[in-house]
């Protein structure tokens, strides 16, 4: 019986025991699955975060402006962005390839053996690639992991073309009004300088010099008057006063006014084409100061006997003027900069007698521009030119009808 | 040398090689820029850069020598060291061609212009796209590229010898510009011979690729 007692008292012992243990691996196995749990979770916003950083990267870089080039610590092409895809005209056969092999560049190579050799961050500023007509700026960094070794070079190429076109644009363009502002001054002051010492006793000479400098004064005041005039229009601070006209009859206008002039100057002037109406949809103030400066500047460019002639037909969605004349003609290269302010094809003519501000024809384009038009120029040196602006038409009561 | 390193040797090659026929072209570009502009001072130096030239070419000669003693290359790779080592050589003299042009910019910066110079840049022009194309071809080890290569050199002759004639024309109209026009002539010299050269780099690819060496035929049909 005792025996029997103790064996029951053991074999509860051991159910106690073994419950406990159960009891204790179940609550180890709950750990385990949360922190398994745990660890999914963590390593999901891991993959998400990954995600999100390849797709910053991708879309940063592949849609960054300048070029971008990641090369292995062996120097070999890794990665290239599209925008240097398009620069360099490189295709997916060219990764993995050495960087001289795939952008053959002399200045490149040289900012990219730089940072290899030295492991200073090089820029190389201002560098034509051969054969191109490009200014290119290049920038490398070194990629290295926390000990310091290389891991890879980063090249960053940006284009530097427009810029420059612009810094010169900007730099004629000063270099420009200063000569336009100071030549009518310093006529003046001679001018005034030799009153003072004592011209202004004589009273022919008198008059002639106060003649003198008055012309000069109001070449100045035209100047400012279309430096401000182009300023206004350039920030659209101009009100324009849009309503339909009949272009025809402003272009009949023009050519009536201007005749005389043209007469005098041994051209003939007309209105050529047929007579149909074309209606646009502008300021005709401001379309006639347009056509009157091409006109004017078509009797200017234009030697006896010439003709010059405007033509008025109706265009897709507008209304196209044309004035053209058989004058010098502008050299082809130069035909892109005509519309630049104070841009003179023929530098010869700059102290002409009759030569505008050098602001016309800037004001002209920015004019049918506001309008929302356009101004082209063609021409053979030698034959002559053709300015055609084109401006919006119309919309008549019909069409309206049929919108 | 391991076996790797030596893999990697021949490709360090290959890209100096590379490295030198776009520094060779940069050279001939501002060479005759220089002169176009009468700029003294970038005419001298492109005669300072001379001297990086010749150093890239000790360079390689180096690295050729070195592979022959310690990899004896075979076959593919040993037309491809041989071959190396006289493009480099080319490589090299090109770029005395381009500095003798420097020399004459600088003896022509302080006369007045014998007239505007349009062929000589247009021989430099075909000059360095043709070594562009050619080390293109090297890079690909493309033959017919190569022989395309080699048969542009034509131009340059034709344009050669037009040249001469002009100069010949203001040399007996004017004895006080023979002067001016022999410097010019010698430009032009230097530039077709630059052409020369490049087709020299020509063959040495249709070599190196096919292991024949032999100069490509006229092409006949007229491209």
């Amino acid at each position: 019986m005792e025996w029997l007692l103790l064996t029951l008292a053991v074999c509860l012992l051991l159910l106690a025991f073994t419950a406990y243990r159960l009891g204790q691996r179940g609550r180890d196995l709950t750990l385990l699955e949360c922190e398994l749990h745990l660890e999914r979770d963590r390593r999901s916003t891991a993959q998400e975060e990954n995600a999100f950083l390849t797709g910053i990267n991708r879309s940063f870089v592949g849609q960054a402006r300048p070029a971008m080039l990641l090369l292995d610590a062996a120097g070999k092409l890794r990665y290239f962005n599209p925008a240097a895809a398009r620069l360099f005209k490189l295709s997916t056969s060219m990764q993995g390839k050495p960087i001289i092999e795939a952008v053959p560049d002399h200045d490149l190579n040289l900012v990219i053996q730089n940072i290899f050799r030295t492991g200073e961050a090089p820029q190389k500023s201002d560098f034509r690639p051969l054969g191109r007509d490009l200014v290119l700026q290049a920038t490398a960094d070194a990629i290295r992991n926390e000990r310091g070794h290389l891991l890879g070079v980063t090249v960053v190429i940006e284009d530097m073309t427009e810029l420059h076109r612009l810094e010169l644009v900007r730099r004629e363009f000063v270099a420009n009004i200063s000569h336009e502002l100071r030549t009518p001054l310093a006529t003046i002051k001679a001018l005034v300088e030799t009153l003072e010492a004592g011209a202004v006793e004589e009273k022919e000479r008198a008059v002639d010099f106060l003649a003198k400098m008055n012309r000069e004064l109001d070449r100045l005041a035209a100047l400012v008057r279309d430096l401000l005039e182009l300023s206004r229009i350039e920030s659209r601070r101009i009100s324009l006063d849009l309503h339909p006209f009949d272009m025809r009859e402003l272009a009949r206008d023009t050519v009536e006014l201007l005749r005389p002039t043209a007469e005098r100057a041994g051209l003939t002037l007309a209105l050529a084409g047929e007579d149909q109406m074309a209606e646009a949809m502008a300021d005709p103030d401001r379309t006639k100061q347009v056509l009157l400066n091409l006109v004017q500047n078509a009797i200017k460019f234009t030697s006896a006997p010439g003709e010059i002639s405007v033509t008025v037909k109706p265009a897709e969605a507008g209304v196209e003027v044309a004035v053209r004349d058989t004058g010098v003609g502008i050299p082809e290269h130069e035909l892109p900069r005509i519309f630049e302010r104070f841009y003179k094809v023929d530098k010869s003519r700059v102290h002409d007698e009759n030569s505008g501000t050098g602001l016309g024809l800037a004001i002209a384009k920015h004019l049918t521009n506001a309008m929302g038009g356009t101004l082209r120029a063609e021409s053979v040196e030698g034959k002559g030119s053709t300015f055609t602006f084109r401006l919006p038409a119309a919309v008549t009561a019909n069409e309206e009808v049929a919108v | 040398m391991t076996r790797l390193s030596y893999e990697q040797s021949l490709d360090e090659l290959q890209q100096e090689l590379l490295s030198m026929g776009a520094a060779v072209g940069k050279q001939i570009h501002e060479a005759v820029e220089a002169l176009k502009r009468r700029d003294v001072s970038a005419a001298e130096a492109v005669i300072a850069r001379d001297a990086e030239i010749d150093h890239m070419r000790y360079e390689l000669e180096e690295r050729c020598v070195e592979l022959f003693a310690t990899q004896n290359p075979m076959a593919r790779d040993l037309r491809t060291v041989t071959s190396a080592l006289i493009i480099s050589n080319e490589l090299e003299r090109m770029g005395d061609y381009a500095e003798g042009i420097c020399k004459v910019a600088l003896k022509l910066g302080q006369e007045p212009p014998l007239k505007p110079l349009i062929d000589i840049p247009r021989m430099s022009q075909i000059a360095q796209d043709m070594l562009k194309r050619c080390m293109q071809a090297f890079t690909d080890r493309d033959v017919r590229a190569a022989e395309r290569v080699w048969r542009d050199d034509d131009q340059l002759d034709e344009l050669y010898q037009q040249i001469l004639r002009e100069l010949l024309g203001y040399m007996i109209e004017d004895p006080k510009s023979i002067t001016r026009a022999t410097y010019l002539l010698w430009v032009a010299h230097n530039l077709e011979r630059i052409g020369d050269r490049v087709s020299n780099i020509a063959e040495r690819i249709i070599y190196m690729a096919t292991g024949r060496l032999e100069i490509p035929q006229p092409d006949l049909t007229g491209r």
